[in-house]
């Protein structure tokens, strides 16, 4: 019995934190699949879980710190893009230069600002009768309302991605920009959007670590969040279903340290080594034949040239 | 990216479009500096002062330029070849932990030999760490930049296993290793100073690195693999094994960034043993233009701001992290510089050579 309630703990901590990940990983698939690599996920999340914590706890209003959070983290994203996209810069380099940013800003206002409030908990909102099937009542359905709206946004994107015309474009501006532009599609302002939804939803994913899970700020608390983001998508062949359920996976393995640390079956750092290792091996595997992996990733599109 | 011999280089274009970026740089970092109601003039004084103003102070600039000179040297050598190594990170806490390993557990051997031994196996276990990734881009078309960007990561939590559960002693509480043997220190060079022999180290290397790079046939194959892989391939270069190579070499150097860092100031093996330096160096190679001379100043430029910047938060009491903001400013700003050089030429013709690199 005591085994049920540490997978049931363990299960419910998983889901609770993999919204966390998964709302930047949505986003970051769908600007991936337009070919714009947004690898400064990290610093967006942490501008967007400050911001949403300064106003937070200057305020108290919740939700215009999620609102907060998303616009900051739309806005570095929008710096992104101007460079990427209209500017042509490597997009590698300019992603680490925006974490390095998200990082040392945050940090900065962090110190200057040094409000150290612990904000208050989202409230659970269990799901009536969904709640009361047996561990997956408990598991999926006793949580914040933004467990739902993860998941609700997967079913969103999913449609968008492959539903509609725009999920197609989307599509084409990835792998075949020079085709999307023949055909009269404006392949920059595509770029532009994927880039925007990219840094709107880590935005959303840092401000629900701050309100949603730890219910407070440190420096670099992301840990590392945002490139498990990116793990998650190459994890999940750019599917935003297969991305939630790489999502829950590697939060799995998240929560499992607490345990295992204390059952020491794994040496935890090795536990938290496993998504990045994973992911590699699945890069490895995937790449020769290249899947699903958006052909023009991380090229920025010369309007005339042969790209 | 190698300047023809026959053609006069036009540095106008190169120093002005630098001076604009730079100008564009600290103008937002004034903003910055301005809405957080410090004094301008002052902040920027005591940033010099505390780079360059007493010996003291220039010593600790040198000793942080070490590392990001080592990893710029190593990563120039894969940008070169067009891998965009973004691992340095991860191969320079593999060249840390072989340092420490070989420092602490080998003994009885002389100083030098034991200091030699340390250099060789940490540059062969960096560079075997990114040789892995270039490994799976030769043989898998796996693309290097995720797999060296997650490879970081890889490397800081292993490393950080064999620390905690290896080499940290029992009765130690925070995670460090034993101190190296004092035949592993490298030597202190000025009396008084910290100034350790890696420094004089780093610099032969960066000379190591402009003969491979402009007077062998490797540099030449790397130059050339970077810029048209299948005109190279077509010209008999073995362009598989040049990217090993190159890969291997780039790792190799960021290792001995850790090994400098382990066996010349800290002695033994912490758990953040590097303030991302591997990160930093991207913005340190950028500026220098993938160029080994280059790449001396601009690291000797970057370890002033960091040193200056920590002399800025006990004098002035501004977070550290300002100096992290100044840096990224730096990485991400630098990118416009080769747009900004082509307003500056009188001729489009190098307009040629920056698509070769794209």
């Amino acid at each position: 019995m005591e085994f049920y309630s540490a997978v049931v703990t363990i299960a419910t901590a998983a889901v609770m934190s993999s919204i966390a990940v998964l709302l930047p990983a949505l986003g970051e698939g769908v600007s991936e699949r337009s070919g714009v690599l947004n690898i400064g996920t990290e610093g967006y999340m942490i501008m967007g879980s400050l911001a949403a914590y300064i106003w937070y706890a200057a305020t108290g209003n919740m939700w215009m710190g999620f609102v907060l959070g998303t616009l900051v983290g739309m806005s570095l994203s929008l710096a992104h893009a101007v460079f990427c996209i209209t500017l042509k810069c490597n997009q590698v380099i300019c992603g680490i230069g925006i974490w390095l940013l998200g990082l040392g800003l945050s940090g900065y206002l962090f110190r200057l600002v040094g409000l150290a409030t612990i904000t208050e908990k989202l409230p659970v909102t269990s799901i009536p009768l969904l709640k009361d099937i047996p561990f997956f009542g408990q598991v999926l359905f006793q949580h914040n309302i933004f467990v739902y709206i993860g998941f609700f946004l997967v079913f969103i994107f999913y449609i968008v991605i492959y539903k509609t015309p725009w999920g197609l474009l989307n599509r084409g501006a990835g792998d075949s920009p020079f085709s999307t532009d023949m055909v009269g599609h404006n392949v920059f302002l595509i770029r532009y959007v994927s880039t925007l939804i990219c840094g709107a939803m880590s935005g959303l994913g840092g401000a629900y670590l701050t309100i949603g899970i730890l219910t407070r700020f440190s420096e670099g608390m992301t840990a590392g969040r945002g490139f498990i983001a990116i793990c998650v998508v190459i994890f999940g062949g750019w599917n935003p279903v297969k991305i939630m359920i790489g999502a829950f996976f590697f939060s799995l393995i998240d929560s499992l340290q607490l345990y295992v640390q204390v059952w020491s079956i794994i040496p935890y750092p090795l536990l938290i080594m496993m998504p990045y290792l994973l992911t590699v091996i699945v890069m490895a595997a995937i790449s020769k034949k290249m899947g699903n992996m958006p052909r023009k990733l991380a090229e920025p599109y010369l309007r005339g040239g042969a790209s | 990216m190698s300047k023809e011999k026959d053609q006069r280089v036009n540095y106008f274009p190169i120093i002005m479009s630098v001076l604009v970026v730079m100008f564009a740089i600290f103008f937002i970092f004034s903003i910055l500096l301005y809405f957080s109601k410090f004094n301008l003039a002052k902040v920027y004084w005591t940033l010099l002062i505390g780079a360059f103003g007493t010996p003291g102070a220039i010593a600790q600039t040198l000793i942080r330029m070490c590392p990001i000179l080592f990893c710029s040297l190593g990563l120039l050598i894969a940008f070169r070849c067009g891998m965009w190594n973004i691992g340095a990170e991860g191969q320079l806490y593999w060249g840390a932990l072989a340092a420490t390993v070989v420092g602490v557990y080998v003994t009885g051997l002389p100083a030098l030999f034991h200091i030699l031994l340390a250099i060789i196996v940490s540059f062969a276990c960096g560079g075997a760490w990114s040789a892995i990734c270039g490994y799976l881009k030769t043989r898998f078309n796996a693309n290097e930049v995720i797999t060296t960007l997650l490879s970081n990561f890889i490397a800081y939590w292993v490393t950080f296993y064999f620390l905690k559960f290896h080499l940290q002693p029992k009765t130690a509480f925070n995670p460090s290793s034993l101190p190296v043997q004092p035949t592993a220190v490298l030597p202190i060079m000025l009396k008084g100073t910290l100034l350790h022999a890696g420094i004089p180290i780093a610099l032969a290397c960066a000379a190591i690195v402009w003969v491979v790079m402009n007077k062998t046939a490797l540099g030449y194959s790397i130059d050339v693999v970077g810029s048209n892989k299948s005109a190279a391939a077509y010209g008999g270069i073995r362009v598989n094994r040049i990217i090993l190579i190159s890969m291997f070499l780039s790792g190799g150097f960021a290792g001995l960034a850790g090994m400098g860092e382990v066996l010349g100031i800290h002695r033994l093996l912490i758990r953040n043993i590097s303030p991302n330096y591997g990160f930093i160096a991207i913005a340190a190679v950028f500026i220098a233009r993938l160029s080994p001379v280059g790449a001396i100043l601009v690291s000797l430029f970057l370890g002033g701001i960091m040193t200056g910047g920590r002399y800025l938060q006990t004098t002035m009491g501004i977070p550290i992290h300002l100096v992290d903001v100044l840096v990224a400013l730096f990485i991400v700003f630098m990118l416009l510089q080769p747009i900004v050089e082509k307003k500056f030429l009188p001729t489009p013709l190098i307009g040629i050579e920056e698509k070769g690199r794209d």
